[in-house]
């Protein structure tokens, strides 16, 4: 395979080796010394109201316990925060069940959570927000709601529908739960393992409480046993209680989170109520839509500001309708702060309006496809309720290819035909596209750093501001690299994400951790190359231009092994060494008028879903599923598959088996037994993932798309079919609860046969 | 000092790590940090490590609810021995990373010891995997980046490979035998942390010297308490060891199937027996493969849940128990008389459950059995129904019990055969719905709501008492 092929190639994660062997380290697994403290939090039995301990001093002379930290003990500030405040530890009252308010570092991890055991509180409850349906009533909110697009719009005429769809959030459940190391350095500075998915945000907030400069903090993120949005601003808070230990112990301290704490303690998806009024013309073509988004964004902002807004972004999917008045409200509810979600706001968002369609479909008569054919953007009516024009919309094209190739009209007609044959069971195939917008819709994140040093015997490694999760970030980036030299992919290595290798990186969100951070590092090898170029052309008078190909630096006539080239450069005082940027370009966006152009552009893709349905206890089953998926000009098929199925099947279980439960606002449902992720059964037994393999239209690198979001929103097919398979065990296309638990389904079909 | 067997090596175990769990072990003291804690309750199976019993079966178990004492007896291999010497990849290794089977790798150790191990158990090599076989060897394992294809189709490829199996041909003898810590003598032994009795004689021998140790049968619920409540156990009695609990007997009338058979072994039993795939199908979606190698059958009727999966099937059976005492005696009690209010039973601070007597099926008779959960694998019900019925030539009911989990504090049984007596299948299930929906009063909690565990109650009966037709699973 010639080099140039490696980007682009379907090979395996970089660290794969490691991964099956188990060799592969995670911050727990770093070796530490042996004097490290185990950080753990005590709350109190409370939803919302005052708690103070009041037995510290006991629990201080407890075996093993080392140090008790309370606010008032924060040598810097409390708060952390990511964009709106949000306190570390309790400055002022509970917000929510399961709210630290006191972190004891001790001798091991046992003893550090049985004295939390210990911890008694002083406790006045107040009255709490406890769901979004009181938040809805009591006009609570955490930020200004958002008002966009057509204030005008009148939901009137011969067909209109209204009403409003409640869609649970999801708890993340990466495997590896949020952990910190850190270790005092002896400049009066701290340094910090994170599994996170934003070293940046965490130096700042480790700073901010040590009230220390940034450059005394330094982050690394070795690797995540898994993020999806939930190491991106949750994970600043054990990276901070280990630090605090550290610094006031002057030991190293390590703090984990047990499963239950992590569940109850780190925000979650954030639960909508999509409510809508809608009028379409006799053909089922979207005329007007009063749409307004609720998101429950538990006690405090976090980062819901932007999960709202882009849930009005994608409020319309890949529609348009005449006018549209888009609202998004934040809704304050005595629950952790809930955050980013792969989708981040956009899944919700998509989830309304799909099932909007269906609705309509059944209400006319006419197919569903044939609704989502009808309403796709078209010559003039191309533009985005917020003003952004579609260009390059592939969407129709891919469509029609996935029904051809998923047998639709024929299978439709195969499972009427099953459905009048079987009394109990009953089967249903839905089709759903997603049009996922691509960029940070805060523009300064848009931009990303590299560092690449080339070695004298020609090996080279790169670091660069993004982290890597499991998502096969670190994989590409080696791709790009080998690619730009010509080199094997043995040749480059990827280095853990470190805050004193790339400053200020944005977080690795928004799907655009490849785009910018792949194009960040090509722009560093670009550098090295020029430099090379000029070394080639005034010191070795080679006026070809060089071509790094096949582990060779060749110009014209001459060839050096790449080792022997750098060698001479070396010699030569060439700098082997370069930094890389890049900042995504045309975008900009207002967002108190809803107006811009918040996308460097959109990626596409769309899901067939089968189901069966048992009605008499609304258990299913998958059957298959048909997937094609735009992710540009792949810079790694392989990768970007396991990003659509995993994607997809992250969906499937938001929209089914994973149900979160508050019962009088504390978490019901904190731990696996009972919150239940998908099993390898859930699989469709059919599973066809197909790419939809063309160049980006936009310039970015190697003319790849984003893949990291998306897919998680073509399981929105599946949750569909469940529905329309309720409405063929009766007489209507019933509601049908997010997720769609089997009871869902069930109380769903005796609602389709009322 | 007592010696593991891990990884083909001897490893020194202090007694006092014997009553902890066997994760904290490999990665805290050992450094064996390839097993991961996932979630420390034994339901997401990134701890998974292996395990060969004194009669040769490989098993897997969640080392995060295993307690070291337990697996004493075993010889242990974790993913840092599943390497050939010469450090070549084991084909499940080799399969993972050519199928794209890891993406953030933090579960994928605990998957491949899963994959591993149902590769080195098949019965026959040469028989092709199924997929349900491929769902079931990973069944207790979760993975959240992958959605599974990737990993299924590495078991798959994995699958046509030599077999591969990580344990030496004989086991490595331990310097200090067992028997002399852990067992026949433990009972005379006054610091033993982890008893482990084979004989029925050295237990009540423990008994009497270690009144106060803490018994248990599989630690799969027991061990949250350490895991989840922080809580230390000084002392543990584990009786999931006495031969005398270990058999299963097969009599013209009945079976009698030891506590301490686990739900593995259990399954196996029933799967071979036709009329009782309301057994098999039940306990294929009991726990996970990793559960039901340590749980028994004793531990889910004495722990008395009222969400175990075992009881409602006993119940409707109308199966017996034999306590033992002791003082060495015996005694018989009808389930139906065991379970008294919530985590209430009859048992005597004196006794542990033994044996339990489940009549065969007699002629004409149907068990059939439905578990309610919001996930297919690995999920507690939240409803079991088991209908027992028995009808004469003409079709007329002569019994009719309903053994039910999730609707009431405890396990439940409803007899309604003096009602249904005589009457026809559709007779009986509008008496039988008629019953359960005054008789049932079900709570409603995280798993489901009360009126939906009361309406599977209900469907389950017209379901059992109806023509079957094609089931949900076998759709294609």
């Amino acid at each position: 395979m010639s080099a140039e092929q490696h980007a682009g190639a379907a090979v395996s994660h970089e660290a794969a080796y490691g991964h099956v062997t188990g060799t592969a380290h995670y911050v727990d697994d770093l070796p530490t010394p042996p004097n490290t403290l185990h950080v753990a939090t005590a709350w109190a039995d409370l939803v919302c109201g005052t708690a103070r301990p009041d037995n510290l001093d006991q629990v201080r002379r407890l075996p093993g316990v080392v140090d008790i930290i309370e606010a008032c003990d924060i040598p810097g500030a409390p708060d952390i925060g990511a964009i709106f405040p949000g306190d570390l530890l309790l400055t002022e009252g509970v917000d929510f069940h399961g709210q630290p308010v006191v972190a004891i570092a001790a001798t091991s991890f046992r003893t550090a959570q049985q004295a939390c055991r210990h911890v008694s509180f002083r406790s006045g409850a107040a009255p709490a927000s406890v769901s979004l349906q009181h938040a809805l009533e009591h006009e609570d909110l955490v930020l200004p709601s958002r008002d966009w697009g057509d204030r005008e719009v009148e939901i009137c005429g011969a067909h209109t529908i209204e009403g409003a769809l409640l869609i649970g959030g999801q708890e993340h459940f990466y495997l590896e739960g949020q952990v910190a190391l850190a270790l005092p350095t002896d400049d009066h500075g701290v340094f910090v393992y994170s599994s996170t998915q934003h070293p940046d945000e965490v130096q700042h907030a480790v700073a901010k409480v040590l009230g220390l400069a940034l450059h005394k903090v330094t982050v690394e993120c070795p690797r995540m046993g898994g993020g999806f949005g939930g190491k991106e601003s949750q994970a600043a808070a054990p990276a901070c209680f280990a630090a605090l230990a550290a610094w006031r112990t002057g030991r190293p301290a390590k703090c984990r989170l047990p499963r239950h704490a992590d569940m109850q303690q780190t925000g979650k998806r954030h639960e909508f109520q999509w409510q809508y009024g809608i009028s379409y013309d006799i053909d089922g073509r979207l005329l007007q839509g009063d749409l307004q988004m609720h998101g429950n964004c538990g006690h405090s902002p976090d980062l819901s500001g932007g999960i709202v807004e882009r849930a009005m972004f994608h409020a319309t999917n890949a529609y348009a309708f005449e006018r549209v008045r888009l609202r998004g409200h934040h809704r304050r509810v005595n629950q952790v702060s809930h955050t980013a979600f792969r989708g981040f706001g956009g899944p919700q968002g998509m989830l309304g309006i799909e099932a909007s369609l269906d609705t309509i479909a059944y209400k006319l008569g006419v197919d569903p496809v044939e609704i989502r054919r009808r309403n796709f953007y078209r010559p003039g009516a191309d533009t985005t309720p917020y003003g952004q024009k579609i260009d390059d919309f592939v969407l129709p094209e891919l469509f029609e290819r996935l029904l051809a190739d998923c047998d639709y009209e024929l299978r439709k007609s195969d499972i009427s035909a099953f459905n009048g044959e079987h009394e109990h069971l009953k089967r249903a195939l839905a089709v759903t596209p997603v049009q996922f917008g691509i960029s940070f819709t805060v523009p300064h994140l848009n931009q990303a750093g590299a560092l690449v040093h080339l070695y004298r015997d020609g090996t080279i490694q790169v670091n660069h501001g993004g982290t890597e999760m499991g998502q096969g970030l670190h994989t590409k980036i080696i791709q790009i690299v080998a690619a730009a030299f010509g080199l094997p992919l043995k040749s480059v290595r990827c280095t853990a994400t470190r805050t004193d290798k790339v400053p200020n990186a944005s977080p690795t969100a928004a799907s655009s951790g490849s785009d910018m951070n792949g194009f960040a590092a090509y722009n560093a090898c670009a550098t090295i190359i020029e430099r090379m170029q000029d070394f080639a052309r005034e010191e070795l008078g080679l006026q070809d231009d060089l071509v790094f190909a096949d582990g060779a630096v060749t110009s014209g006539q001459t060839s050096f092994s790449f080792a022997e080239f750098v060698q001479q450069a070396y010699l030569g005082r060439v700098s082997l060494s370069a930094t890389g940027y890049y900042a995504t370009p045309e975008i900009h966006f207002d967002k108190e008028r809803g107006e811009g152009n918040p996308f460097y552009y959109f990626a596409y893709g769309a899901a067939a879903s089968e189901v069966v349905i048992d009605t008499r206890s609304g258990d299913y089953r998958f059957l298959r599923t048909d997937i094609i998926h735009d992710a540009g000009r792949s810079l790694n098929p392989a990768i970007d598959r396991g990003q659509i199925e995993g994607g997809y099947m992250q969906g499937l279980g938001w929209l089914t088996c994973e149900e979160l439960v508050f019962a009088d606002g504390r978490l019901a449902s904190n731990g696996p037994a009972n919150y239940k992720i998908p099993t390898a059964d859930m699989c469709p037994a059919t599973f066809n993932v197909t790419l939809h393999d063309r160049d980006n239209a936009k310039p970015t690198i190697r003319r790849s798309k984003a893949v990291g979001e998306p897919p998680l929103m073509l399981a929105i097919s599946a949750w569909c079919a469940l529905r329309q398979a309720c409405a063929a065990a009766g007489n209507t296309l019933p509601h049908l609860a997010a997720p769609a638990t089997p009871e869902a389904v069930y109380w769903a079909i005796q609602e389709a046969r009322a | 000092m007592p010696q593991l067997r891990l990884n083909q090596q001897l490893v020194s175990v202090p007694d006092n790590r014997l009553t902890t769990s066997l994760l904290d072990l490999l990665r805290e003291t050992l450094g064996y940090t390839g097993t991961k804690e996932g979630c420390a309750s034994g339901d997401c199976g990134a701890c998974t490590v292996m395990h060969r019993d004194a009669a040769g079966q490989i098993s897997t178990c969640n080392s995060c609810i295993t307690p070291v004492g337990a697996v004493l007896a075993d010889e242990v291999v974790t993913i840092e021995g599943l390497r050939g010497s010469d450090g070549s990849l084991h084909p499940v290794q080799a399969a993972m990373i050519a199928c794209q089977g890891s993406q953030c790798g933090f579960c994928t150790p605990g998957f491949v010891v899963s994959m591993a191990a149902a590769l080195a158990r098949r019965a026959d090599p040469a028989q092709p995997l199924t997929r349900t076989d491929a769902d079931t060897a990973i069944a207790g394992n979760l993975c959240r980046c992958t959605g599974y294809q990737p990993i299924l189709n590495a078991l798959e490829r994995a699958a046509t490979e030599p077999e591969q199996n990580p344990f030496p041909t004989t086991p490595l003898a331990t310097t200090t035998p067992l028997a002399t810590t852990t067992r026949a003598t433990a009972a005379t032994d006054e610091t033993a942390t982890y008893l482990q009795p084979t004989r029925l004689a050295d237990y009540l021998g423990c008994r009497e010297r270690h009144p106060d140790a803490r018994l248990v049968a599989g630690t799969t619920d027991a061990w949250l308490e350490v895991t989840q409540g922080y809580t230390d156990i000084a002392q543990i009695l584990d009786i999931s060891r006495i031969e005398e609990l270990r058999g299963i007997e097969v009599h013209d009338d009945r079976f009698v199937i030891g506590a301490a058979v686990t739900l593995a072994e259990l399954f196996d039993f029933f799967a071979e027996r036709d009329a009782y795939s309301a057994w098999s199908d039940t306990l294929h979606r009991f726990g996970s493969p990793q559960i039901r190698a340590r749980g028994t059958l004793g531990g889910n009727i004495a722990n008395a849940s009222p969400i175990a999966d075992t009881p409602p099937l006993l119940l409707a059976m109308g199966a017996t128990l034999i306590l033992q005492h002791d003082d060495g005696s015996t005694r018989r009690i009808p389930l139906n008389t065991f379970y008294q209010g919530y985590k209430v039973t009859a048992l005597t601070a004196a006794e542990i459950v033994s044996a339990v007597e489940v009549p065969v099926l007699p002629p004409q008779a149907q068990l059939f059995a439905r578990k309610y959960s919001k996930r297919t694998e690995d999920d507690i019900s939240s409803v079991l129904a088991v209908v027992y019925s028995r009808a004469d030539a003409n079709d007329r009911m002569l019994e009719l019990r309903i053994g039910l989990g999730g609707v009431a504090a405890t396990p439940l049984v409803v007899d309604l055969s003096s009602q249904v007596t005589g009457a026809t299948a559709q007779h009986a299930v509008a008496t039988t719905q008629a019953q359960l929906q005054t008789l049932l009063q079900p709570i409603s909690d995280v798993r489901a709501s009360a009126a939906y565990r009361l309406a599977m109650a209900r469907s389950a009966c017209a379901e059992a008492l109806s023509p079957p037709g094609l089931r949900l699973e076998h759709v294609s």
